[in-house]
């Protein structure tokens, strides 16, 4: 019947808990329920806590959306040097922009810290509207030729979602928020998400990684490089 | 003890016993009034300009007329749904009475009361009423009223010959007479109920010869001789206000139109000779000859001077109640209690000062005491309530400290006394009725639900019925079925009644003083169970305000609610859970109408769950108001489905045994506690379904086809003439075939003269002209099917 169907669909939830839960951003089908027939309670909410990460499991390697063995990292990266060095660039004729530098950046990273990553495995996906366009980032690919490998892949408007990359970037639209939490996409073992400040000076940056891809120490290292990389911009032109 | 007949004529015979001039005229040129205003009434009707039923008077005006004569404003009427008469020959204001028959703002009652319910306090009018025999006992009341604020003013109830069969005239009729109440009761007796010969349903068809059996003097009079009414009504007046007791005066009369408009005039029960024969004997057409030729005080020129100017009059009552504005539809909810519901005294602040400990009883009666010191016009009708000081020694000593004359002892007829208390508060006074036991509540349901509920609704305002029913109420060791129903969802489910279920003595006094300075009708249900209960009562002035629940105990758990001696119950439960870890918050709403629902939901909010414990049935009860009001008010707030406790949906069986099992016990609260933090609710099983499917029809079921209502009357073609039309009439009748034409276009008509005939599911309607000239159209030939204010052809002059 079509409304066993129903029923056996629907979260049982008591419109507290439901209320807790929205209050609190947690989805319901990550909550257990403790009441009859697994109805989900206010204590099922208030006493939410995510679970550790299976010690037993070492295989699951392929990172999904749910999963719960997320490490993330902010940081602020200072771009007032990168800044000052774009517009050098753009009155002798070179124009770049921070998406060239941040693959570029990536790139020099994945040099310094090549523990993240499987040999050979340093693809890059860049998020575009809708789409993934994905680079190698062979460590030292120069800039010139990553802008027009960029700019030939924006007007490709195919989507490489399916290519395998081992992060993806997602360039948030300038203002002054500080990401704190974004989910994994699928088959990528790390995220980035950069938010660049209204004045411009500095970006606001989320790492987030599936530590059973990544070893959140080695992220760590990497996500600090990476940094260091945009803050001292003259080096990725070099 | 009756007037004879002869003695009437008597008075009449001879100038000396005359009464001035101006007095005759003033009969006459009321009886024109009347007439003229309904004859005009009638013909808005037919055209759909009234809603609503209308009942005329015409023919029988002089009875009215010859009453009301004798009265003051201050004096009052009760009438019958027969009733714009009466109105006018109280002095109500034509126009303002022709816009509440309009249902228009101007009206005497705002719109809301209409033909059957039209009252005016400023004219001592205490409404025509929808319910036969309703108004009597009313009267009763108005006259021990006025007796107790120290007036000479009486009150007079009109009925018909149908009233004089019905339980509330005979309780009526008795209380007045052994209270010698200043009333006088007028029975119109037109031989017919409805369409019920009086000599078919009862084997005693003289009305006035009833007097006898309450020790009262009756009298019959010819209630179409206005002189001879005047008279009786004279010597039953004088009666009244010297104290000597109530009379009863049989007016008999006909009225010589149908039942209501749109009935047929003869119908199944009457004859043409019969209608012929009273027409004959007019009561305008007979004063106006007798004031000519017998007592030679006017000639046909002044009275027809007299009926120029009436006619005037009520052209302009028509005028204006076509030009009253409809009431504002914003104001629909005002006017079904006082506003505020509170008396001043019950929000004035007060400090909690010293208590002591008392009994349940004795601290509602050193309220009742002191309310009855404070106001002297509180009279206190009861059975057994006077010298016996009560079945419960709810009265004990009142009657020594008040007297007989405020503690009514009254006779076992709930109707009567209720009917009286109703008028009595509706007047100056305030009243207690007190029932006994909250079952005997229906034997006088009318008057409770129908009177004191809807009075200030229907006056939009203007009057109300400031009385309390006092009842002993709620199971109590096999009390048994007719002595244990505590009811109060049924008195709160009608709107204008004020429900109090105290669960403390401090409660009860506190309410009872309330009620006694109320605005509006209480219904005070003390449990009998919680008479012997004892608690801390303030002493000196203390007042509970209506609406304002008490938190019996606070919890975090769970929130139960529950009243009158559940609370106890429930607090006992609250405390057996504690020792669980479950803290209960149980609040005590205290009163049913006014609810507390804030309170309510505050608690819910903090608690999450919510049980409705309650000694009244569960089927359209508290347990389902409360908890659908949460749904609507604090859904967000529930991590459980609401439960409710309420006592087994059984009538109250006299075996303890059975009785233990019906009722809610602590141990029911505590399950159910349970059960609603464990998320299943105890599930009621009140419904008595029967298992059958409902069928799903087979195809969309059509809508029906609208009933053809009130089209806008018919419209004249652009040709020039009058519009002949169907006429409006009963309500449940939409439409008529036309059966036959009396008239060929290019015939001459008169104005009145009978033209066409239509046939009604109910009646033969016959179409008269509207105005005198030549047939012009036959829109509709015979056969054809027109609906109500259809035109049917014209008339060119």
């Amino acid at each position: 019947m079509n409304m066993a169907v129903a029923q056996s669909q629907r979260l049982a939830v008591s419109p507290y808990a439901r209320r807790l839960a929205r209050e609190r951003a947690l989805p319901l089908e990550t909550l257990r329920g403790s009441g009859p027939g697994g109805r989900i309670l206010a204590a099922d909410v208030l006493g939410f806590v995510p679970a550790a990460a299976p010690v037993n499991l070492p295989d699951i390697v392929a990172p999904s959306v749910a999963a719960p063995r997320i490490a993330a990292f902010t940081a602020s990266v200072a771009l007032t040097a990168l800044r000052d060095l774009l517009a050098a660039l753009e009155s002798t004729g070179r124009a770049f922009d921070l998406d060239d530098v941040l693959l570029r950046a990536a790139g020099r990273a994945f040099g310094e810290i090549p523990d993240v990553a499987k040999v050979g495995d340093t693809s890059v996906a860049l998020e575009l509207a809708g789409r993934q366009a994905v680079f190698a980032t062979i460590p030292e690919m120069s800039l010139t030729l990553l802008h027009a490998t960029r700019l030939a892949a924006l007007a490709d408007n195919r989507d490489y979602a399916e290519m395998p990359a081992l992060l993806s970037i997602l360039v948030l639209p300038a203002s002054d928020i500080r990401p704190v939490m974004l989910p994994l996409l699928p088959g990528r073992g790390m995220r980035l998400a950069v938010s660049v400040s209204t004045a411009g000076d500095h970006a606001e940056c989320l790492l987030t990684a599936d530590t059973a891809s990544v070893d959140e120490a080695v992220a760590a290292a990497w996500f600090a490089a990476l940094k260091s990389a945009i803050e001292h911009p003259l080096r990725l032109f070099v | 003890m009756a007037i004879s007949a002869a003695r009437a004529r008597e008075y009449s015979r001879g100038a000396p016993n005359l009464p001035d001039r101006k007095i005759l005229l003033d009969l006459f040129e009321r009886m024109v009034l009347l007439r003229r205003f309904e004859s005009i009434a009638q013909i808005a009707c037919r055209k759909g300009e009234t809603p609503g039923f209308l009942h005329l008077y015409i023919g029988e005006e002089a009875t009215g007329v010859g009453v009301c004569a004798h009265l003051r404003p201050t004096d009052w009427v009760t009438s019958t749904h027969r009733g714009h008469g009466h109105a006018l020959a109280k002095g109500g204001n034509p126009g303002r009475v022709m816009a509440e028959l309009f249902g228009k703002a101007d009206g005497i009652c705002g719109g809301r009361g209409g033909t059957m319910h039209l009252y005016d306090r400023s004219v001592g009018l205490f409404g025509t009423n929808g319910i036969v025999a309703a108004g009597i006992g009313h009267a009763v009341g108005i006259g021990l009223s006025a007796r107790q604020q120290g007036r000479d003013d009486v009150g007079v109830a009109f009925f018909g010959d149908g009233a004089a069969n019905h339980g509330g005239f005979h309780e009526a009729l008795n209380f007045a007479a052994v209270q010698r109440a200043p009333a006088v009761f007028v029975c119109e007796n037109n031989l017919y109920a409805t369409a019920t010969p009086l000599n078919s349903v009862t084997l005693n068809p003289e009305i006035a010869t009833k007097a006898a059996s309450y020790g009262m003097p009756g009298v019959a009079v010819d209630g179409n001789d206005v002189f001879a009414v005047w008279l009786a009504m004279k010597e039953a007046t004088e009666r009244a206000r010297a104290g000597k007791g109530p009379t009863l005066i049989e007016a008999k009369t006909y009225r010589t139109v149908g039942h209501h408009e749109g009935d047929p005039v003869i119908g199944t029960y009457r004859t043409q000779e019969e209608l012929d024969a009273w027409i004959k004997r007019d009561p305008i057409d007979m004063f106006r000859k007798k004031l000519i030729e017998e007592y030679g005080v006017a000639d046909a020129e002044a009275l027809a001077a007299i009926e120029s100017r009436i006619e005037k009059v009520v052209e302009e009552a028509l005028a204006f109640a076509r030009n009253s504005p409809e009431p504002d539809p914003a104001t629909v909810r005002l006017h079904v209690f006082a506003d505020p519901i509170n008396p001043p005294a019950a929000l004035a602040w007060r400090a909690v000062g010293e208590t002591r400990t008392q009994g349940w009883l004795e601290a509602v009666r050193d309220g009742i005491a002191e309310e009855m010191r404070a106001n002297p016009a509180i009279l206190y009708f009861g059975e057994g309530t006077g010298e016996r000081g009560g079945s419960f020694a709810h009265t004990k000593n009142l009657w020594q400290e008040f007297g007989a004359e405020r503690m009514v002892d009254t006779p076992i007829s709930e109707q009567g006394f209720t009917a009286a208390a109703v008028g009595a508060s509706a007047t100056g006074a305030r009243t207690v009725s007190d029932l006994m036991f909250a079952d005997f509540a229906f034997e006088t349901a009318g008057q409770i639900f129908l009177q004191a509920a809807k009075l200030r609704y229907m006056t939009s305002g203007l009057m109300s019925a400031p009385m309390v029913v006092r009842v002993g109420a709620g199971a109590l060791r096999s009390s048994g079925p007719h002595h244990s129903g505590i009811y109060h969802p049924v008195f709160a489910h009608v709107p204008g009644l004020i429900v109090c279920v105290p669960s403390t003595p401090a409660d009860a006094k506190g309410l009872m003083k309330t009620a006694l300075r109320a605005g509006d009708p209480v219904i005070m249900l003390e449990p009998k169970a919680l008479f012997a209960s004892k608690g801390e009562v303030p002493v000196g002035e203390h007042y509970v305000p209506f609406g304002v629940a008490r938190i019996a105990r606070a919890g975090t758990d769970i929130t139960i609610v529950a009243a009158g001696q559940m609370v106890q119950r429930a607090l006992e439960a609250a405390q057996a859970l504690a020792t669980e870890g479950i803290e209960s918050e149980v609040i005590d709403p205290r009163t049913i109408m006014p609810l507390d629902i804030e309170t309510i939901v505050a608690s819910v909010r903090k608690t999450h769950r919510l049980l409705i414990v309650d000694e009244a049935w569960a089927m359209c009860g508290l347990g389902g108001e409360i908890a659908q009001a949460i749904n609507e008010l604090a859904f967000d707030e529930l991590d459980a489905p609401p439960g409710r406790l309420h006592t087994a949906p059984t009538s109250h069986p006299f075996a303890p045994v059975l009785e233990r099992a019906m009722l809610v016990d602590t141990d029911r609260i505590v399950q159910g506690v349970r059960d609603v933090i464990a998320g299943k609710p105890p599930v009621p099983d009140h419904w008595y379904t029967v298992g059958l499917k409902s069928a799903a029809p087979v195809k969309p079921a059509p809508v029906p086809a609208k009933v053809a209502q009130a089209p806008p009357p018919a419209q004249a073609p652009a040709s020039d003439d009058e519009p002949i039309t169907m006429p409006f009439g009963d309500l449940t009748v939409s439409e008529g075939t036309v059966v036959k034409w009396l008239k060929a276009v290019g015939d001459a008509v008169k104005e009145g003269e009978l033209i066409a005939e239509i046939e009604t599911d109910k009646a033969v309607v016959e179409i008269e002209a509207p105005i005198s000239g030549k047939l012009s159209a036959i829109d509709q030939p015979v056969g054809a099917v027109v609906p109500m204010g259809g035109r049917i052809g014209g008339i060119k002059k």
